[in-house]
């Protein structure tokens, strides 16, 4: 049985956090799950984001970051990086994790090496913790492109 | 001269319609072919049209279990899988879909009927067309196979303490490396859109019907973060043996009900009733929901899915944050460990220093992330939070540290799996004996879910979660059935206080209870109770002493409000468990209670049960309650 306030995909738009959240103009804002400190917050994007307005195909719950169901192809890093950057952060510490092991599949690279760049990157990529996802991709895709080829 | 012209041009029309009509003619009679065909094969009252449009028999015929309109091409649609049929196929053979928008043709919208009747008519010459957007779809999240997930009991939320389901469509291994990237697989979730934040509406609206559910994807690596990370749930993943192409069909079923809803029925047609209908849609001669019961927990299903033959693969199993804490925790020395807690506590890392090798400073720093981001799940999501900045300083400390830490392996915990567990409703029948009093014969029945004596696997450990629990008796003298209680919700929580992990124990109850149960004439009091307290257990959790307070209000339920009283006291618990089959355990409640005058009372009881079967239990008790000692045996079934 679906958790209510904890579950829904809160990517919400129109929000001064989607407007933070780059040129892309998708509406895939900070995200914050859970806790009752967060309830307000959360239904408010869930009441304004999925319900019944979907025509065609299926959704992800979030606004103009999908089409059909899936993360727009131009989304789909940014998309990974906001939506595990908890996990992410911390795995690029340990130099290993699925979470980065994910990411560098999706960014083409080979995963072993890809953990060791970061990690050796890591206080040059993850400098503070208010950083937008299309910024941690560039500072990612800088301190790897030497070793990912594309 | 109107008549000549008209003659004249008869001969041109004659001849422009011979080059258009091949076309038309060939739709015409191709759609003409399939409505022969469709109709001789009496296709609309076969098992895979029936699943397919989630028709399920009704008291007056057949009705769809989707409410959203756009799942229908005809108005008689829900009702009727015959219409529904035939507007398909004109739907499909409409000229006029070919060049209409994606979003408007129903070729685009509906590929699994498409699929269908394409694969039990191939005689017939389908119509095609492009759809960039379903092509894109399919691509994104297609695979081979799919898994069913259930993620685990969570009492701190009322809508999640049964557990959830939801399907994940498990992609191809990666081209570059042959390996399978779970976290890039696409979850498939049926949920409610709830529109209130009030609690009550939100339960009453849950339980009749009164939201909207909706099918949506979901990126895998969005539930495992939501669910292992955040609420720190198991998940365990059920592969299934659909073929790749039941899974196509799946994959486009989806789709089609994407843009439609469900009305959502909290206890009955909820997300783990609707995963299974699709799934079904996929796989017609799969046939479980005809076999789940009225109401339907995730739990359930599960059971139901197990042990339908040859339909599970593989179990595999996704620890939770806590679980990957305490696995790391545990891996460290006592002084590690200390250090671990230091840094947490005080939020300083100076307690690093003294430890002198890398490599163990890094453990220790891995194991304090952990801890943090398990104690503090919310906060850390916010940058500006203190928590938050003091683990940036602890992960950029990591960082610095050259040591790449080594994969946990954490073994699957065969004990725990969930279909394991026993069922969820439980009846019982015995018998209890009063010193020097009288004789009765007694009858429980629990809806769900599960209580301290039962046995262990597939359930949390030190939780008890009962809804809806009736025990009554039956005595000679009397000659009538009686109500001994019926509690309507009772949690009890008595997660162990930890070093790592301080949790306090917790108790909520509301029911009504008759007391005292051996006094003329009893009374039916309705009680509400809270608790309180500490539970201290070792390592193993198997053996485990709870204290703390239990207080109450109650209520004659004779619509009197002088009869409203209040009670508390200190309480002790104390349990053992033996084998995850053999549990025994005892529980006091000392209690003043005010009215009138004050007035002590005193409920002791001792348990044990042994369960010889995976859905059959033995329990005795023994109980000094209200000044009367009494004995009890008690058969329980569960199912």
């Amino acid at each position: 049985m679906k958790s209510i306030l904890f579950s829904l995909v809160t990517l919400f738009a129109g929000s001064a956090m989607a407007a933070a959240y780059g040129d892309s103009g998708c509406g895939l804002g900070a995200m914050v799950m859970g806790s009752e400190k967060g309830l307000k917050q959360v239904l408010a994007s869930t009441t304004n984001g999925t319900s019944g307005s979907q025509t065609f195909g299926i959704t992800t719950g979030t606004s103009n970051c999908t089409e059909g169901g899936i993360f727009k192809s131009a989304e789909q890093v940014p998309a990974y990086i906001e939506l595990n950057k908890i996990a992410l952060a911390k795995e690029a510490a340990r130099g290993e994790g699925e979470t980065l092991a994910g990411l560098s599949q999706l960014m083409g690279c080979e995963t072993v090496v890809f953990g060791k760049t970061v990690k050796a990157n890591y206080n040059t990529i993850f400098v503070e913790s208010k950083m937008e996802a299309t910024e941690i991709r560039n500072r990612i895709q800088s301190a790897t492109h030497n070793v990912c080829g594309a | 001269m109107i008549r000549s012209t008209g003659r004249g041009l008869w001969p041109l029309l004659l001849f422009l319609s011979f080059l258009i009509l091949p076309l038309e003619g060939a739709r015409a009679s191709s759609l003409e072919q399939a409505r022969g065909l469709v109709r001789s094969d009496k296709t609309s009252d076969g098992k895979a049209w029936l699943k397919l449009m989630h028709f399920r028999p009704t008291l007056f015929g057949a009705e769809s279990d989707i409410d959203g309109e756009k799942f229908f091409l005809s108005p008689r649609g829900k009702t009727s899988p015959e219409a529904e049929l035939q507007a398909t196929l004109t739907a499909f053979f409409d000229p006029q879909a070919m060049a209409s928008k994606e979003e408007d043709s129903a070729l685009c919208r509906f590929p699994a009927r498409q699929r269908f009747l394409r694969e039990r008519f191939p005689q017939i010459t389908w119509p095609g067309r492009e759809c960039g957007l379903l092509q894109r779809y399919r691509q994104a999240v297609s695979g081979p196979s799919v898994s069913l997930v259930f993620s685990s009991f969570y009492l701190n939320n009322p809508s999640s303490a049964f557990g959830h389901t939801f399907l994940r469509v498990n992609k191809v291994p990666a081209q570059s490396d042959g390996r399978r990237y779970e976290l890039l697989d696409y979850g498939f979730n049926y949920a409610a859109d709830p529109d209130t934040d009030n609690a009550f509406v939100y339960g009453v609206k849950g339980l009749f019907g009164g939201f909207k559910g909706t099918f949506t994807s979901v990126p895998y690596y969005y539930k495992v973060r939501e669910y292992n990370n955040h609420e720190s749930r198991d998940l365990w993943q059920y592969e299934l043996s659909l073929t790749p192409a039941q899974v196509s069909m799946l994959v486009d079923h989806l789709w089609e009900l994407g843009s439609s809803y469900a009305d959502y029925w909290y206890m009955t047609e909820n997300c783990s009733f609707h995963i299974l209908t699709a799934l079904e849609a996929a796989a017609p001669d799969l046939e479980i929901v005809a076999k789940l019961k009225k109401f339907v927990l995730p739990a359930d299903t599960v059971h139901a899915v197990v042990e339908t033959p040859g339909l599970v693969k593989t179990v595999t199993y996704r620890p939770s944050l806590r679980t990957q804490l305490f696995a790391r925790f545990d891996a460290l020395s006592a002084t590690e460990q200390n250090a671990v807690l230091k840094i947490v506590n005080d939020r300083d890392l100076a307690p690093l220093n003294e430890i002198a090798a890398l490599e163990r400073q890094s453990a220790v720093l891995d194991a304090a992330v952990d801890l943090i981001d398990y104690r503090f799940p919310y906060e850390i999501q916010l940058p500006e939070e203190k928590i938050t900045q003091f683990k940036n300083r602890v992960l950029s400390r990591r960082g610095d540290n050259p040591t790449i830490s080594t994969p946990l392996d954490i073994p699957l915990p065969v004990e725990e799996e969930p279909h394991r567990g026993h069922g969820s409703r439980r009846w019982g029948l015995g018998g209890r004996k009063v010193r020097e009093g009288r004789e009765s014969l007694l009858f429980s029945y629990r809806f769900a879910l599960h209580d301290f004596y039962d046995p262990k696997p597939g359930f949390p450990d030190s939780a008890q979660i009962t809804m809806f629990e009736g025990n009554f008796s039956w005595t000679e003298k009397i000659r009538r059935l009686e109500l001994e209680q019926l509690t309507l919700f009772e949690v009890i929580s008595r997660s162990p206080w930890r070093r790592l992990t301080p949790d306090y124990s917790w108790s909520m109850k509301v029911a009504g209870e008759r007391e005292p149960w051996d006094e003329k004439p009893a009374t039916t009091v309705m009680n509400l109770q809270l608790g309180g307290g500490w539970t201290l257990a070792n390592a193993s959790d198997s053996l485990s002493l709870f204290g703390g307070l239990k207080g109450g209000l109650k209520n004659d339920l004779q619509g009197r409000f002088d009869h409203f009283r209040v009670t508390a006291g200190p309480a002790l618990g104390v349990r053992a468990r033996i084998s995850p089959r053999f549990v025994t355990g005892a529980e006091g409640w000392w209690r003043r209670e005010r009215r009138r005058e004050d007035k002590d009372f005193r409920e002791i009881s001792a348990t044990v049960q042994w369960q010889f079967a995976r859905d059959w239990g033995l329990r005795a008790s023994a109980k000094d309650a209200f000044g009367a000692q009494s004995g009890e045996l008690m058969l329980f079934g569960y199912y």
